[in-house]
């Protein structure tokens, strides 16, 4: 069901790439809960969370609206819904389930009280029209709510820390070559309006570090595997060229021998209320 | 908020400072709740809050450490701390006590479990010296989290939009930190002011406000902080109060931001927490006595005390003569 003018989902598929998309979360998780909990999302809402993924978000939302509330993850990647039931089922979350559609398509009630989703319009081919899509979904007065990348707000101090220069290119042709939008967290502004929603109150983030096993590093690392195939299809670089399996600790190098912290991606945290 | 019952509020604040300070809690306090709470600040903890001044972040560790624990603010500025006491005697806070003196020098005790700051280390000379003074209070082991301020990101930003008067108020407020002598990079540099203090690396994250709808409260804290700062902008021919004119300011910049389609920016604070190394804390202690005070003096103009007090106040948190009018838990409901 996947549009066929949509940017490509160059990390791909893959069971390291789900893995990847969990230590991703240990990054972001915390400036998720802080964005639904300062939008209203609380106890006895239902939430519909777009482009669920591995569940994160979802699970997020489902420990905010609590038992009586109820949140539905849609998603149309089947291998990474089946991950994301599963880990439901571990953490004994009985008020979240897991829908295989296009948010654009899909059969769902439009009295949601909340629509929320992370990196997820950054991937769309027309974010205005999945978020025009989306907040039909929600009741009037209802919350919107996303988290998406920003890319550009990363280009600091690029030329004191070369390894991190270089990868940040790599990140930002890899993006502009799949035709993902990689400015649109503060772009977020302009969606909210174009969509009809209004302007959202927004805040840019950008996780740092760090210590020794600070989880970064390794999601440094993985999200460029997970990217490799499309750096290399895209004639991007080569895996030969980008030495992924040392990248880890060469990175963390960097960071000890120069003292500038290594940035993951910023995130743009949005929301409003609909009309 | 009961900002109507605040006897503070009585006595002699001026309107503009109060709502400019509740502005300021309604951007930043949720998020340095969050911080504290992800560095590990919890039930039972006690708390040194360095540079403690308008109260806020002493307040929020106060709600986060609970009765069984104990928040101790330190701050030079006695007035500030007469106004800190009074806040926490009509909060009800009684497990939140100030002590005059420079963190540096002061008399504190050795057993702490959390040393804290916000926007403070950023107007000391010596941000490492500093930090180094607060982790000595704080046992082996404990937490130390401080948020300080970046202005390059917000810079980068503001030259990427099409939004000249938003441009302009960034220009005033990085030549102010430059003829100030405030470091225009407290907040990145955190990573190295740790290490310095020979803390392990710190784990960080940034904030940085961006809006917003019509009622988003950074427009008119935006223009509160040009009012504050406003006398030394004029000193330093940075700008005048009629090329700025604040009254109409507001306005302008939520009309730029729905003319451009792009959102305005505040200014970023930057989190950096760690625990302190537990084998070498002893031994640091007993080779550092009181580190002495000796402030740079300006050569233009105004003493950097004289322009950090005014930057303090345009940060509405640290050594600021009145404190905050705001309930700290009100972002939480934005």
């Amino acid at each position: 069901m996947t549009t066929d003018a949509n940017p490509i989902y160059f990390q791909g598929r893959s069971a390291e790439e789900t893995q990847r998309l969990i230590d991703q979360a240990k990054l972001y998780d915390e400036h998720t809960r802080f964005l639904l909990q300062n939008a209203g999302v609380s106890a006895g809402m239902n939430v519909l969370d777009v482009g669920s993924g591995a569940g994160d978000v979802a699970f997020i939302a489902a420990r905010l609206v609590g038992p009586t509330g109820s949140v539905i993850g849609v998603d149309q990647n089947p291998a990474v819904l089946e991950t994301a039931r599963a880990r439901a089922e571990a953490m004994r979350l009985g008020n979240v389930r897991f829908i295989e559609s296009d948010i654009r398509t899909v059969d769902l009630p439009a009295d949601f009280d909340a629509a929320v989703g992370r990196l997820v319009l950054m991937y769309s081919a027309d974010p205005v029209a999945t978020l025009r899509a989306v907040s039909d979904r929600v009741r009037p007065g209802g919350v919107v709510a996303f988290q998406e990348a920003d890319l550009p707000l990363a280009r600091v101090d690029v030329a004191a820390r070369p390894l991190y220069g270089k990868f940040f290119d790599v990140a930002a042709a890899v993006f502009e070559r799949a035709g993902v939008h990689g400015s649109m967290g503060t772009g977020l502004h302009r969606a909210f309006v174009d969509a009809g929603i209004g302007a959202p109150t927004m805040w840019a983030v950008i996780p740092m570090g760090g210590p020794a096993g600070w989880p970064g590093y390794g999601w440094f690392a993985s999200s460029f595997r997970s990217a490799l195939p499309a750096i290399e299809q895209l004639g991007i670089a080569t895996g030969a060229e980008l030495d992924l399996e040392t990248l880890a600790e060469r990175i963390e190098d960097e960071v000890v021998q120069t003292g500038l912290p290594l940035f993951a991606t910023p995130h743009v945290c949005a929301w409003a209320r609909t009309g | 908020m009961a900002i109507e019952s605040d006897p503070i509020y009585i006595q002699g604040r001026s309107e503009s400072e109060t709502q400019r300070l509740i502005l300021q809690a309604l951007i930043y306090d949720a998020n340095t709740r969050r911080f504290l709470q992800d560095a590990g600040l919890t039930t039972g903890m006690k708390v040194l809050d360095v540079g403690s001044g308008a109260r806020d972040v002493a307040f929020l560790a106060a709600r986060l450490v609970g009765p069984t624990g104990s928040v101790v603010g330190v701050d030079q500025n006695s007035e500030v701390l007469e106004t800190a006491r009074e806040r926490a005697r009509a909060a009800r806070l009684a497990h939140v006590t100030f002590v005059e003196g420079d963190i540096r020098a002061a008399d504190l005790p050795n057993d702490f479990d959390a040393a804290i700051g916000r926007l403070v280390l950023m107007y000391t000379t010596d941000p490492a010296q500093a930090l180094k003074a607060a982790v000595n209070h704080v046992q082996p082991g404990g937490i130390v989290a401080f948020q300080e301020v970046e202005v390059p990101l917000l810079l980068q930003y503001a030259e990427s939009v099409q939004m000249p008067v938003f441009r302009e108020i960034v220009r005033c407020l990085v030549e102010l930190f430059r003829h100030g002598g405030v470091p225009l990079s407290t907040g990145f540099g955190l990573h190295q002011v740790f290490l310095a203090a020979g803390l392990p690396a710190p784990t960080m994250s940034t904030y940085s406000p961006m809006g917003g709808p019509p009622e988003w409260p950074g427009y008119r804290g935006m223009v509160e902080t040009m009012r504050s700062v406003l006398p030394l902008l004029e000193h330093f021919e940075i700008t005048t109060a009629e090329k700025l004119d604040l009254d109409t300011l507001a306005d302008g910049l939520l009309a730029e931001v729905e003319s451009a389609g792009t959102p305005m920016a505040g200014a970023t604070h930057v989190g950096a927490w760690a625990r302190g190394r537990v084998s070498r804390c002893r031994e640091r202690r007993q080779r550092q006595g009181p580190v002495a005070i000796t402030p740079t003096i300006g050569t233009n103009g105004p003493t950097p005390c004289v322009i950090i007090r005014a930057l303090c106040r345009a940060d509405g948190h640290t050594g600021h003569p009145h404190g905050s009018g705001a309930e700290s838990d009100s972002a939480a409901r934005l």
